[in-house]
C-alpha cells in the first residue's frame, strides 16, 4: 500500500471543486471520491473537509441543498455554482502552472 | 459585497444553520455506518467505527462554524470579558463612574423632558404657540385682561394679524344628575371653538359638527371632558345620548373629549348663548405674525374700531399687551424650569467630569500593563480597541442607569408638581430624543477619557513605561485632574447657591404675615339660584349660615364673596374719596358677613365692625384695611368718612340690585392688612362691605372648625334641611388654597434645587476623593521614601491636604465668579437672587466640609502606611 499523503494546504478547495464537477455530492461522498481518485493516498480529514465546504459556500462557489442518498438517507448535497466553475478553471490553471514551475525549479537544481 | 451579504444571512439564520450543520455531520456518520455494514460489520461495531473514524464531532462543528463567524466578533467577546473582569476587580471605580454617568444622564433627561412638556409643547391645540391673552391698560391704570362680547369678537376677527378669536365662559353651574344636586365648574363655548382648537372628540361629536341648528340657536347638547367622564360616569361607554340637567335645563351628551384636551379646566362644555355678555377671550395670531406686530396692530385697532372706555377726563389712552397662553397659565413656572435646566446641565457636567477623572486616573495605573502588552506584540489598534470596549462598557452601563433614573425622576417630578401649578393640558413624558442625546454625550465623554491612556502610551517611549512602574510622567494627568476638580467645585457652588436662593424664597414666602389665620378653616362654595332681590338672597344666606353654625365641631361661620388671598387678580372697584383729587383710584372690594373678621381672625385696628342691626337695615357702612387708612388718611381719622364705590351702583352679573343705592359708604372701622394680591406682592387698599348690602349669587362659606374635621356630611345635611335643592360644594381649605396659590410652587422649586445641589455635592465629593486617591497612589513610593528618611505623618498629610484644598478653593473662587456673572440674567427671570451672603457662605462651608472629608480619607491612608513595606514590595 502506498504511503499516505497530507493534502497540501490550499489544494483541498481545488480537489473539492473538481470532485463536484461530475455532479452534486454530499460531504461523505466527496471525501470518498477524493480518496479513491488519489489511490488511497489522500486521507481527507473531516476536520478540514467540513470547514472547507462551508468556506467555499461562504465564497459563493458552491451551494447546498438537502437530498436523499441511494440508501434513502437524508444528506446535504453540494453542487458547483457558475462562479464555482469559473473558480475551478482559474484554480486548475494556477495549479498546473504551480506544478510546472516547481518541477522546473527542481530540475534546475539537479 | 456578496460575501458580506452571505455572512449576514448566515448570522441571521444561524439557529437554522446550526441545526443543519448538526444534521449534516450526523448524516455523514450514518452513511459511513451503512457502508461498513454493507462490508459485513455488525451494526453496533459499524457505528462505533464510523464515529471513531469521523473524529471529534463537536470540534469539527466548531471549526466549521468559525468559517462563518467574523474574527472581530470573537475579539469583541474577548475584550468584553476582559473589561468585565477588570471592572469586577475595581468595583469602586466602576460604581463611581456608572453612578455618576447615570445620575447625570437621568437628571438632565428628566428635567429636559419636563421643560419640553411645560415650555416647548404644552398644549394639544392647533397653533397653540400662537394663542395669546390680551390685556389692556387705561392711562396709568393697571393692565387688565380683555374680555370681549360676541359682537366685539366679530370685529376683532377683521384684524389682519389675527387668525381666530376664541371666546369661552367658565362658571360654577348647578347640575342635577340622577336627583343629586351638585355644583360643577362647567364651560360655555361658541360652536366654532372646537373647530378652532382643532382637537377631535374621543367619542361622539362636538357642537362644531352640529349643523342641524343655526348659529344663534344651538341645541341643548353637552360635550364632557375626559376627567368628568371618568369621575362622574366612571368612564361608562353608554353616556352618549344621556341627559344632564344644568341650571334647570336638560342637555344631551353628544361627545367626550380626549384626555389631553382640558380647555378651561372645566367638567363639560355646553353651547354659549348669544348675548351681550363679555367672555374670557383668547386670540390666535396668524402664522408668521410676531407678538410685537400684532400688539401694534391691535393697539390701533382698539383705538379706532372699538371705542375704548372713556376715562373720566375723556382720555382714551389704551395700552394693549399680549401674553402667550403658556405664560398666562403657567406663570413663571417655566422660568423656574429654565433655571433648573441650567442646574441639571451643571449636574451633568459634574457627572461627566467624574467619569473623566475616574477613567484618566485608571489610565495611569494601566500604563504599565499596556506598555507590557504593547511590548509583547499587541498592536496599537488592538489596545485602542480594548480600551474603547472598556470605556463603552462603563458608559453604556451608565446609560442604562441613566434611563432608569430619568423615568424614576420624572415620575417624582410629576408627583411633586403641586396641583394647580400647571395647567391641566400640559402633558409630561420622557423625550426619547433628549435621552438619546444625553446618553451619546455621556458615552463620548467616557470614551474620550478612556482612550487617554492609549494616547499617552503612543506618545511615551515604550521602554520607559515597562521599565519603571511609577516613574511615568504624571504631570499631564495632575493638570487634567486639577482642571476637572476646579470645574466641579465651581459648578457645585453655583448649584448650592441656587438651592439656597430657592430655600430662602420659600422661607420668606411661607413666613410672610398673611394678616389672618388660615388653619382649620374649611371652605364651601354655594350658588343661590334665582332670588331677584338682595334682601331675599341675604336672608336666605343668613339661614344657611345659621344652619351651618349648628353643626358640631364648627366654631364660627362667615360668608364672603372672594376668598382671602385670591389666586387671580383681586376684584377691584373704582372709588371716589372726598378730598382726594386723583380720579383713577381703585380699591379691592370684598363683600363679607360680620363674622368674617372673627372667623379668620383678622384684627380690628380702629373703630368697630358693623352691627347686626345695621346689617338688617342694610345701612351703607363698611370697613377699610390699614393700608387704605394709611394711604388716604395718613394723618386723619378715617372713621366716619364716606367713600363712594362705583360698583355698588352697577348691576353686574351675579349680584342683585339694591334699591335706593346712593353708592356712598360710611367707614365704621379699620382692619388689619390681609394679603389680597398674591402672597408676595404688597397689600392693596381694600374695602369690606356687608354681604347684606351686595348679596352675590355665588359665595363662599368659611367655616372655622375645632380641627377634628369630618364636618362636611353633617353640614350638607343641615343645609338640606333648609333647602333640599341647595348644592354645597366642599372645596379646598384656606390653608390648602395658600399652598395651591404659591407656597406649593415655591416648595417644589426649593425641593428640586436642593435635590440638584445635594447630588452635585455628592458627585463632586466622589470626584475630589478620586483625584486625591489617584495622586496619592501615584506618589506612594515618594511618600514612603520621605517617611523613611524622617518625614512625619503630619507632614505628608499636610502636603496632600493643602495641595488638594488649594484646588478646591480655586474652584470655589471660580464658582463665586460664575454666580456673580449669572446673577443678573437669573434675576431677570425670577425674584429670587443667587447673590445672598447667607446662602453663599453656607454653600462655601458645605463644599469645604465635604471637600475636606473627601480629601482626608485618601490622604490619611497615605500618611499612615508602612513605608518599609512599600519600599520593599513596591506596592
Amino acid at each position: 500500500m502506498a504511503d499516505k499523503l497530507d493534502v497540501l494546504q490550499g489544494t483541498l478547495d481545488l480537489l473539492i471543486l473538481r470532485t463536484l464537477q461530475w455532479g452534486p455530492q454530499h460531504g461523505h461522498g466527496i471525501g470518498q471520491v477524493i480518496r479513491a481518485r488519489s489511490g488511497d493516498r489522500f486521507q481527507v480529514e473531516h476536520g478540514s473537509l467540513y470547514p472547507a465546504l462551508h468556506r467555499l459556500r461562504r465564497e459563493g462557489w458552491i451551494e447546498s441543498e438537502w437530498g436523499l442518498t441511494e440508501n434513502s438517507q437524508r444528506a446535504r448535497f453540494y453542487k458547483l455554482t457558475a462562479a464555482g466553475k469559473q473558480q475551478l478553471a482559474t484554480e486548475e490553471s494556477k495549479w498546473k502552472l504551480f506544478v510546472k514551475t516547481v518541477a522546473r525549479v527542481l530540475r534546475a537544481q539537479e | 459585497m456578496r460575501r458580506v451579504w452571505r455572512r449576514i444571512l448566515w448570522w441571521w439564520r444561524r439557529d437554522r444553520e446550526e441545526r443543519e450543520l448538526e444534521e449534516e455531520l450526523r448524516a455523514h456518520i450514518v452513511i459511513e455506518t451503512g457502508q461498513r455494514m454493507d462490508a459485513g460489520d455488525n451494526p453496533e461495531e459499524a457505528e462505533f467505527a464510523a464515529r471513531r473514524a469521523f473524529g471529534n464531532r463537536a470540534r469539527i462543528a466548531e471549526e466549521t462554524r468559525d468559517v462563518w463567524r467574523p474574527v472581530w466578533l470573537d475579539q469583541l467577546r474577548q475584550d468584553m470579558r476582559y473589561a468585565f473582569v477588570t471592572l469586577r476587580r475595581n468595583p469602586g471605580y466602576a460604581t463611581g463612574a456608572i453612578v455618576s454617568l447615570g445620575l447625570g444622564i437621568g437628571a438632565a433627561t428628566a428635567v429636559f423632558s419636563a421643560v419640553e412638556g411645560l415650555v416647548l409643547n404644552p398644549y394639544p391645540y392647533s397653533g397653540a404657540d400662537r394663542i395669546v391673552v390680551m390685556s389692556q391698560a387705561e392711562g396709568a391704570g393697571p393692565s387688565r385682561r380683555t374680555f370681549l362680547t360676541g359682537d366685539q369678537a366679530r370685529l376683532f376677527t377683521q384684524a389682519g394679524s389675527l387668525d381666530a378669536v376664541i371666546l369661552w365662559d367658565g362658571s360654577w353651574m348647578w347640575t342635577k344628575n340622577e336627583g343629586i344636586p351638585e355644583m360643577v365648574y362647567g364651560g360655555r363655548l361658541p360652536r366654532n371653538v372646537f373647530q378652532l382648537l382643532g382637537v377631535p372628540p374621543l367619542v361622539g361629536r362636538t357642537f362644531a359638527d352640529d349643523s342641524s341648528t343655526s348659529i344663534n340657536d344651538l341645541a341643548p347638547v353637552a360635550v364632557l371632558s375626559y376627567r368628568y367622564w371618568q369621575t362622574r360616569y366612571a368612564g361608562a361607554a353608554n353616556v352618549i345620548g344621556r341627559t344632564v340637567q344644568v341650571d334647570g335645563q336638560q342637555y344631551t351628551i353628544i361627545g367626550i373629549m380626549p384626555e389631553r384636551f382640558r380647555f378651561g379646566n372645566v367638567a363639560f362644555y355646553i353651547p354659549m348663548p348669544s348675548g351681550n355678555n363679555r367672555h374670557w377671550t383668547l386670540l390666535r395670531l396668524r402664522p408668521g405674525v410676531s407678538r410685537a406686530v400684532a400688539t401694534a396692530e391691535l393697539q390701533g385697532f382698539v383705538q379706532q374700531q372699538f371705542d375704548p372706555p372713556e376715562g373720566r377726563d375723556g382720555r382714551r389712552d389704551v395700552r394693549v399687551s399680549l401674553t402667550t397662553l403658556r405664560d398666562d397659565e403657567a406663570g413663571n413656572l417655566h422660568n423656574m424650569l429654565g433655571i433648573l435646566l441650567g442646574a441639571v446641565t451643571l449636574l451633568f457636567v459634574i457627572g461627566c467630569a467624574n467619569v473623566s477623572i475616574l477613567l484618566v486616573g485608571r489610565g495611569i495605573h494601566r500604563r504599565y500593563e499596556l506598555a507590557v502588552r504593547r511590548a509583547v506584540g499587541a498592536s496599537q489598534a488592538r489596545i485602542l480597541r480594548q480600551l474603547l470596549t472598556e470605556s463603552l462598557a462603563v458608559s453604556m452601563a451608565g446609560g442604562v442607569v441613566g434611563v432608569v433614573v430619568a423615568y424614576g425622576l420624572l415620575a417624582v417630578i410629576i408627583a411633586w408638581i403641586p396641583p394647580g401649578v400647571i395647567p391641566g393640558d400640559m402633558d409630561i413624558a420622557i423625550d426619547v430624543r433628549v435621552l438619546v442625546f444625553a446618553s451619546v454625550v455621556a458615552v463620548l465623554a467616557g470614551v474620550a477619557a478612556g482612550l487617554s491612556p492609549a494616547v499617552a502610551l503612543s506618545r511615551s517611549r515604550l521602554i520607559a513605561g515597562v521599565g519603571s512602574r511609577s516613574e511615568v510622567s504624571t504631570r499631564g494627568t495632575a493638570r487634567t485632574h486639577r482642571l476637572l476638580t476646579l470645574v466641579q467645585c465651581a459648578a457645585t457652588v453655583v448649584l448650592l447657591a441656587a438651592a439656597g436662593a430657592a430655600l430662602k424664597t420659600l422661607v420668606v414666602l411661607t413666613s410672610a404675615p398673611l394678616g389672618y389665620d388660615p388653619q382649620n378653616v374649611a371652605v364651601f362654595a354655594l350658588t343661590f339660584r334665582g332670588s331677584p332681590e338682595t334682601q331675599q338672597t341675604a336672608d336666605y344666606a343668613e339661614r344657611i349660615k345659621s344652619a351651618a353654625v349648628d353643626v358640631p365641631g364648627v366654631e364660627s361661620v362667615a360668608l364672603t364673596g372672594p376668598a382671602p388671598t385670591p389666586p387671580v387678580e383681586p376684584r377691584r372697584s373704582a372709588i371716589e374719596i372726598p378730598g382726594v383729587s386723583d380720579d383713577d383710584q381703585q380699591v379691592v372690594l370684598t363683600e363679607v358677613s360680620r363674622e368674617y373678621f372673627s372667623t379668620i381672625r383678622v384684627p380690628i385696628r380702629a373703630g368697630r365692625i358693623w352691627t347686626d342691626a345695621e346689617d338688617r337695615s342694610r345701612s351703607h357702612v363698611g370697613m377699610i384695611n390699614a393700608t387704605m387708612a394709611r394711604l388716604y388718611w395718613p394723618n386723619g381719622n378715617p372713621i366716619g368718612q364716606r367713600v363712594r364705590l362705583a360698583v355698588l351702583g352697577n348691576n353686574f352679573d351675579g349680584s342683585t340690585k339694591s334699591p335706593a343705592n346712593d353708592q356712598w359708604i360710611e367707614i365704621v372701622g379699620v382692619t388689619g392688612d390681609v394679603r389680597n394680591d398674591g402672597l408676595s406682592k404688597p397689600v392693596l387698599p381694600e374695602v369690606y362691605v356687608p354681604y347684606a348690602l351686595r348679596a352675590l349669587g355665588a359665595v363662599l362659606l368659611l367655616v372655622r372648625t375645632s380641627g377634628a374635621g369630618g364636618i362636611t356630611d353633617e353640614l350638607k345635611r343641615k343645609v338640606a334641611e333648609v333647602n333640599a335643592e341647595q348644592p354645597v360644594t366642599a372645596t379646598t381649605s384656606l390653608e390648602e388654597r395658600l399652598w395651591e396659590n404659591g407656597w406649593a410652587r415655591q416648595q417644589f422649586a426649593a425641593s428640586l434645587f436642593s435635590a440638584c445641589a445635594a447630588l452635585a455635592l455628592a458627585l463632586a465629593a466622589v470626584g475630589m476623593y478620586s483625584v486625591v486617591a489617584c495622586a496619592v497612589s501615584l506618589r506612594t513610593r515618594e511618600f514612603a521614601l520621605r517617611m523613611a528618611l524622617g518625614a512625619s505623618n503630619a507632614r505628608i498629610l499636610r502636603d496632600i491636604f493643602t495641595s488638594a484644598m488649594m484646588t478646591i478653593a480655586l474652584g470655589m473662587g471660580g464658582g463665586l465668579a460664575l454666580v456673580g456673572t449669572l446673577q443678573r440674567p437669573i434675576a431677570a427671570w425670577t425674584e429670587s437672587s443667587l447673590w445672598s451672603p447667607v446662602s453663599l457662605t453656607s454653600s462655601m462651608v458645605a463644599l469645604a466640609v465635604v471637600g475636606c472629608c473627601a480629601v482626608l480619607i485618601p490622604a490619611w491612608r497615605a500618611a499612615t502606611m508602612d513605608p518599609m513595606h512599600i519600599l520593599r514590595t513596591g506596592e
